[in-house]
């Protein structure tokens, strides 16, 4: 008999659902893999899996059960990192996971561990630079407006901490990588995750630019000129989260004594 | 004046005090107010000198009217001064913060017509954020020295974190440079806020959260290094008893910059001693953290911290009879005070070495470093360093490695 690879539609209630049907029928598909990724092979059988939400809860609760809360978590900012083939390793990681409990997290020197935990670990890393790095934009009608393009698909894990920040403002986080978006409304205090194509731009409001102005200048004013370090700097803020940055990094020795 | 050139004006006057952090903070926000804090910090960009930014930190004003010789803002130099309003603060403060610059507000003055009259201009700003644009975000205040501590109070209620510079680590430095200053005035506010904010703490418990919090992120201040003549030690034995006495959340060091051509300071053209400040730092975190004692680090024969070594080591090569220790038997303290072994590590020790007994090949796996640490340990009875035990050249070693990686080391300081 061919081998199987599993096809899900790319959304993490896909994923949960190929996981449970490979444990259901106690088979170790030769790969796990998102519809989008996937190419036609003549050696293995294609399994196209249909996302079901039941399934998914059922292998949620058991993870959560007979594995533990922390590796529920990890799983799932491991889906997030879009890292290649951490499906197969996410599969891995429960395979062992189920025989070994909770302990499976201290398997330190086991490839499905070690990659899961790198990959949920640098999905928490970016996650956590957003929350400084994001910038709003004010933009006509008082809704603020920020864009980033992420290595990872964060956008879920920056909504609580966004929601508790500015509970009281309308704001929209744009990821242009994913063409997608959460909106916040503060009137009604609920959020909605919509399509948004990358070319999107707002109109911004009158005064915003002063206030970026403003923002660049202290920028430049702050740093300490026999201290200068570029290198430090771009260590701590890699240059591919410059782009939406409104202040401007080196511009220190731009300013006007 | 326009906003922007007070912007630019009172933000490099700020710069170089040091205190940056915003966190251990104090739960404030909820669902109706704008912003809150974290406990674990956010920076929210990286200055071209490789510093986090995650505070807005400008002065409210430069006009001083005292003369510290040490000080860009004193009454003597000529140079462009600014005051904001507390409207113009808040405003800026609010603008910087919904676009998600800044954590919060770190503002501090110059001595501006009087003590009072500056500590209320701070007090109104913060009021005006707290309440009339229902700003929770971070919020750091300076205490003006000499300022009523009804004032001080007040301004503590609406605060997170609060702090008085005493700068100069002594009264006759004090006297010689600042010579309006003096020492009482600066540590009476420092001991009455230690005070207040343990009394707040006991009443909050009795009233179950009915009173209003009080300097919840605790209190801190900064001191300068190298402007005057005073050793390590004194400096080291006077935050151990700011720590003890004032219930001091931090001390920062700030490696005095020349800003000055008076003869009393070092030269214009002299570099700041930013090694040393990286030492007191590292001398600070073990007072904190690994319960050493100021005397333990620096005695009446040894004035000053070693330049080539961490004062960790240092203390290790000074006290080389104490080791190598034995990590399947030493005690948690113990273990706390080998040369590259922190809390974490020490903990993962003592709980590991339960299960079995340690060998260096376990400790790796446990992804503890042993580069320092070899010097001082034994696994098991096996002492796993390739040089001899003698403190000349452990010395050496320790220097050679630590040369390496130093080069980024006058950034890290603040960590
Ligand atoms: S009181 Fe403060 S601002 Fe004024 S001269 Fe002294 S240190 Fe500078």
């Amino acid at each position: 008999m061919k081998k199987e690879v599993f096809v899900y539609d790319g959304s993490y209630q896909g994923l949960l659902t190929a996981l449970y049907t490979a444990f259901k029928r106690k088979i170790i598909p030769v790969k796990i893999i998102k519809a989008a990724d996937f190419r036609e092979d003549l050696f293995y059988k294609k399994t196209i899996i249909e996302s079901s939400e039941a399934k998914a809860d059922l292998i949620t609760k058991k993870i959560r059960e007979n594995i533990s809360a922390n590796s529920l978590k990890n799983v799932f900012a491991a889906y997030l990192s879009e890292l290649e083939a951490i499906e197969d390793h996410i599969f891995r990681y429960l395979f062992l996971g189920f025989k070994e409990g909770e302990k499976i997290d201290e398997f330190l020197s086991t490839t499905a561990v070690i990659k899961v935990q790198e990959a949920a670990k640098k999905v928490r890393r970016e996650s956590h630079r957003f929350k400084g790095l994001l910038r709003f934009q004010k933009t006509q009608g008082n809704k603020y407006y920020g864009a980033i393009e992420p290595d990872h698909d964060i956008l879920i894990l920056l909504l609580p901490h966004f929601k508790a920040r500015f509970s009281i403002q309308d704001w929209l986080i744009h990821d242009k990588k994913r063409e997608k978006a959460v909106i916040y409304s503060a009137a009604a205090k609920e959020w909605l995750l919509i399509e948004l194509e990358a070319e999107f731009e707002p109109q911004f409001a009158a005064d915003e630019a002063e206030v970026q102005d403003l923002w660049q200048s202290f920028f430049a004013a702050l740093s300490i000129e026999n201290r200068y370090n570029p290198k430090l700097q771009s260590q701590f803020m890699p240059k591919k989260y410059w782009e939406y940055l409104i202040e401007e990094p080196g511009s220190s020795r731009k300013r006007k004594k | 004046m326009e906003i922007k050139e007070k912007l630019d004006i009172l933000s490099d006057a700020a710069k170089y005090d040091v205190s940056c952090s915003s966190s251990g903070s104090s739960n404030r926000g909820g669902k109706n107010s704008l912003g809150n804090t974290k406990a674990s910090g956010i920076c929210h960009s990286w200055s071209d000198d490789g510093r986090c930014i995650s505070l807005l930190k400008i002065l409210f004003s430069n006009y001083c009217i005292y003369d510290c010789q040490y000080c860009a803002n004193r009454a003597s130099v000529d140079r462009k001064r600014a005051s904001f309003t507390p409207r113009e603060v808040a405003e800026l403060t609010v603008d910087f913060y919904k676009r998600n610059y800044i954590e919060g507000l770190f503002l501090s003055s110059a001595v501006t017509k009087s003590p009072d009259w500056t500590m209320e201009q701070l007090l109104e700003t913060a009021s005006l954020l707290r309440n009339k644009y229902n700003y929770q975000g971070y919020l750091h205040l300076k205490a003006i020295p000499g300022a009523d501590f009804k004032l001080i109070y007040q301004a503590g209620l609406l605060a997170d974190r609060m702090s008085v510079n005493i700068e100069l680590p002594s009264e006759k430095s004090l006297k010689k440079l600042a010579p309006q200053k003096e020492k009482a005035a600066i540590l009476k506010p420092m001991q009455s806020i230690g005070t207040e904010i343990e009394n707040n703490l006991i009443e909050r418990k009795k009233y179950k959260k009915q009173k209003e919090k009080f300097v919840p992120a605790g209190h801190s201040t900064q001191l300068i290094v190298g402007a005057s003549p005073e050793s390590d030690r004194s400096i080291i034995n006077l935050a151990a008893g700011l720590y003890n006495n004032f219930n001091l959340k931090r001390v920062y060091y700030s490696a005095y910059l020349p800003v000055s051509d008076s003869s009393l300071l070092p030269a214009l053209n002299s570099s700041p001693p930013l090694k040393r400040e990286h030492r007191l730092y590292q001398a600070d975190w073990l007072l904190r953290f690994y319960g050493f004692q100021a005397d333990e680090l620096l005695s009446q024969e040894r004035e000053n911290l070693d330049l080539k070594v961490d004062p960790k080591a240092d203390w290790a090569l000074n006290n080389l009879d104490k080791f190598p220790v034995e990590v399947n038997t030493a005690d948690y303290q113990m273990l706390l005070r080998v040369p590259g072994i922190g809390p974490r590590s020490a903990a993962k020790i003592v709980k590991a070495r339960k299960e079995k007994k340690l060998n260096h090949y376990n400790l790796k796996k446990m992804r503890i470093v042993l580069k320092r640490a070899n010097y001082f340990i034994t696994c098991a009875g096996k002492y796993a360093a390739a040089v001899p035990f003698d403190s000349e050249i452990i010395y050496q070693r320790l220097v050679e490695k630590e040369a390496k990686q130093l080069s980024l080391f006058s950034q890290k300081q603040n960590k």
